[in-house]
């Protein structure tokens, strides 16, 4: 007796280990629609405005994420990221998937014809949640506040000489020079607050409650830090008939599979930044993955500006780029959710262009070019790489360049040591764990950033002047032929080596429409606006 | 006994200046700018370099490191712990609004702990040799060796996601809801107290069958008092001082324990603060954190090390 009680007290606790300890094998994808290549298929219905049903009304919506939330409240805070204060905050303008600009609060604007002279229309009648008027003093507030707060976003405005204001819906932005990414700040990121609000002092803990009041569609309700944000139907919204849900609550949690585990027990509606093989199992389990229409390449950046570096050799940079099989390994890595890159742009992008070098996987030429170049034995080097990045990736690098012989020892830097070395340098090939931003502002904001200049990497003749110019171009047109010339300059002589193309993936269920997660090529983007659940 | 509890104090005190010296230095050889972590790739977040050079001012990281330290500790005997780099707001507020989070978790991790460990392990003894005893010590070396992690999300699998009986994550403070705060703590604690449970029973059991085997036990027995007597007054009590020992240790390992079960559970406590510090070389936070640790450990050392003298009248310290 006693014998049988141990054993069946042995089997039951064993269960849960290989419960546990099972996994299932990856199958194709079982998503409903998705993007087939990138920026070329059909969106989720529902999930951008794509002849969706009519929208209801009632309802919470929640939603998870792992991006933390250690502060909340108006980027005076110095709150960093828009995710969590969207329901409560509006910009001035928004932009499109091809980076255009379009109205929001700003109805509309008309920019000098040398640039340096933007003046943007306000919409009129909208009031803020304490039931300030929004208005052109409402917006210089804010401007001056970030600015002599010194908070991240301050340096949308260090272009800017002066502001006026000639009516109460007329603002004046008058720049040193012409700089498009003023406007794609404006869009992309810079949120307007009551000055009634941002003028009362706060302490770190009430920001939220004091702060976080806006022209948004939802008003602040509470918040606990790292946990959650929540926020009701703000009733006087100067969308009528909008909002159409009764709350959203934002929630974060730092692990991926408890977020997932939360959607599967119906806690929340939503998941982001799913790692490629959840979201098999998911899409395998039913439900239903969606595919935002914003991409980021990841990419490897070589030490060329080193004289010693077998780098500095463009045939061994070419070798670096014939040595990687992109196809399988977005195939095998991104299980169906990445694609092969070899051009800092996506199908549909205004900067893609066709007749660049496209360095197919070719380890006999990349042999070849290495021995042509000296190397015939190939050579060590080091990837200096991050914690963020995914550790297949780095392994499927590290293999290839193995098989041409390119021994390529391992360096993993926490994101303080990687950033350092963004600006300090580094030997041999840098491979950010944060892929580009496949936007204007993401690949501009990487060749001609001020303060994570990349030095190891070699510039081309006139590279300041050239990244410079390109934000510089009044017409949308010539600033895309400007970003076009970059690029190509970059691929030909190899200086980047795109690789692979990422999306962020995310879990939706069956009730929620149209989120409009990254939407208008900003990552942080979402419409609680727009948003609804179908009820049964 | 008092100049022994000042004699004590004055080593701690000295134990907690050389853990700040050490960790202050080595964070800040360390390569990274923490500073670099306000920058977005994103370029809405990018900071020129003035601006840059502004707030290396502000946070002090433009000063020699002996000259930082001295600040630093010039600030916490003023009660100023520093601001945060990361989350841009005053540490002691950091502090405060974290702290009680973990402390909570601790002392009902710490209780559940203390009262089962023991509890099984005195079982184990008494009824040596038999199923309950080999049961037990089975699920205490189980105990030892599951990690807690990997428990944690079994836990969520199956009381949040199949059951539907407790929440996946979070936090509610006892204070706001007592029900909620209950059922939100019951996965996270058990998770928190199941190795000083399983280590607590062993240790315990140990300690007793020592006991057992005593002169005075078996003329507690010869006397006639009854089995609870004997086992609560006489053994129990001359088997704690080791297992007293233990308990003082798993307050280290509570605290300890709490950075990955607060991960796991989303639980915003000092634990998941210090992880991210750590990744972020906040150094303020990871100074701070590191200070109230080794307080904690230093003074719950203290504490067991005067409950001897209860448990042990030959015990007396000069």
């Amino acid at each position: 007796m006693k014998k049988i009680l141990i054993i069946s007290l042995i089997l039951l606790i064993s269960i849960p280990l290989f419960i546990g300890c099972s996994s299932e094998s990856p199958t194709s994808p079982g998503i409903t629609s998705s993007f087939s290549t990138p920026g070329s298929a059909t969106p989720v219905s529902g999930q951008s405005g794509v002849s969706s049903p009519q929208p209801q009304y009632g309802g919470h919506m929640k939603w998870i994420h792992t991006g933390g939330m250690p502060i909340l409240g108006h980027a005076i805070d110095g709150v960093f990221g828009t995710r969590n204060t969207r329901p409560a905050l509006e910009g001035l303008l928004l932009s499109d998937e091809q980076d255009r600009i379009h109205p929001w609060l700003a109805e509309s604007w008309d920019v000098s014809p040398d640039g340096k002279v933007i003046t943007l229309h306000l919409r009129k009648g909208i009031k803020f949640h304490d039931g300030t008027d929004f208005n052109a003093q409402a917006v210089k507030y804010n401007v001056d506040q970030t600015v002599e707060k010194n908070v991240p976003g301050s340096a949308a405005f260090t272009n800017v000489k002066s502001i006026q204001i000639p009516d109460d819906y007329t603002i004046v932005f008058t720049l040193d020079k012409y700089d498009y990414a003023f406007l794609l700040r404006l869009a992309q990121g810079f949120l307007i607050g009551s000055p009634t609000a941002l003028s009362k002092p706060t302490t770190p803990e009430n920001t939220a409650k004091d702060h976080l009041v806006g022209t948004g569609p939802f008003k602040f309700d509470s918040w606990s830090v790292e946990q959650f944000a929540r926020f009701t139907k703000f009733s006087n919204y100067w969308q009528k008939g909008k909002p159409y849900v009764d709350s959203v609550e934002v929630r974060t949690t730092p692990d991926i599979t408890v977020a997932i585990m939360s959607f599967k027990a119906k806690e929340v509606n939503f998941v982001d930044v799913l790692d490629p093989s959840d979201a098999v199992a998911l899409a395998k389990e039913g439900y239903e993955i969606y595919l935002p229409p914003l991409f980021f390449v990841h990419v490897i950046i070589p030490d060329s500006a080193n004289p010693q570096s077998p780098f500095a050799d463009k045939r061994v940079r070419e070798a670096l780029e014939y040595a990687l099989n992109r196809e399988a390994m977005a195939q095998t890595i991104g299980k169906g959710y990445m694609f092969p890159a070899y051009q800092i742009a996506t199908k549909g992008d205004p900067w893609e262009q066709t007749g660049l070098p496209v360095r197919q996987y070719n380890p006999s030429k990349a042999k070849r070019l290495l021995a042509e170049a000296g190397y015939p034995n190939g050579f060590k080097t080091t990837i200096v790489s991050d914690v963020r990045i995914r550790r297949d990736q780095l392994v499927a690098v590290q293999t290839y360049l193995k098989e041409v012989g390119i021994d390529a020892s391992i360096d993993m830097a926490d994101v303080p040591r990687f950033n350092s070395l963004t600006q300090s340098g580094w030997s041999g090939l840098l491979m950010p764990g944060f892929p580009v931003g496949s936007t204007l502002m993401g690949i501009v904001g990487h060749f001609n950033d001020t303060v994570f200049t990349y030095p190891s990497r070699k510039q081309f003749e006139g590279y300041k002047d050239k990244w410079d110019a390109v934000f510089r171009q009044t017409d949308y047109e010539q600033m895309i032929t400007q970003l076009k010339a970059n690029l190509k300059i970059e691929i030909e002589e190899a200086l980047i080596t795109p690789y692979i193309y990422d999306q962020p993936r995310c879990v939706i269920d069956d009730k929620l429409q149209d989120m409009n997660w990254t939407k208008r090529h900003t990552f942080d983007y979402w419409s609680p606006a727009d948003l609804w659940l179908k009820q049964k | 006994m008092g100049s022994y509890i000042l004699r004590r104090l004055v080593q701690g005190l000295l134990i907690l200046l050389l853990a700040t010296i050490l960790v202050f230095f080595i964070m800040r050889l360390m390569p990274g700018d923490p500073l670099l972590l306000y920058m977005s790739t994103q370029d809405i977040g990018t900071l020129t370099t003035e601006q840059m050079e502004a707030l290396r001012h502000q946070y002090g990281l433009d000063k020699t490191l002996p000259e930082q330290y001295i600040s630093w500790l010039g600030g916490v005997l003023r009660g100023d712990l520093g601001k945060s780099i990361y989350y841009r707001m005053e540490v002691i507020s950091l502090v405060k609004q974290r702290m009680p989070i973990t402390i909570n978790l601790g002392i009902e991790a710490f209780i559940l702990s203390s009262l089962l460990g023991i509890f099984f392990g005195v079982i184990c003894a008494v009824r040596r040799a038999t199923w309950i005893d080999t049961v037990f010590t089975i699920l205490a070396n189980l105990g030892i060796t599951v990690p807690t992690f990997w428990v944690g999300i079994l836990l969520i699998y199956f009381f949040s996601l199949k059951l539907g009986l407790l929440p996946t994550t979070g936090y509610v403070s006892p204070i706001k809801d007592f029900g909620a705060s209950i059922r939100h703590s019951i996965m996270p604690v058990f998770c928190l107290s199941l190795f000083s449970i399983a280590a607590l029973t062993r240790q315990t059991r140990s300690s007793m069958l020592e006991i057992v085997s005593q002169d005075y036990i078996r003329t507690a027995w010869a006397k006639g008092l009854s089995e609870k007597i004997i086992i609560i007054r006489h053994q129990l009590k001359n088997a704690l001082i080791p297992v007293i020992t233990m308990l003082g240790m798993q307050v280290a390992m509570i605290f300890g324990g709490s950075v990955i079960i607060e991960t796991v559970f989303n639980i915003p406590g000092m634990g998941r603060l210090l992880t991210t510090s750590v990744f972020q070389h906040d150094f303020p936070v990871i100074q701070a954190g590191t200070l109230i640790m080794a307080s904690v450990i230093v003074l719950s050392n203290l504490l067991v090390d005067i409950s001897y003298g209860w448990f042990d009248p030959r015990i007396r310290y000069g």
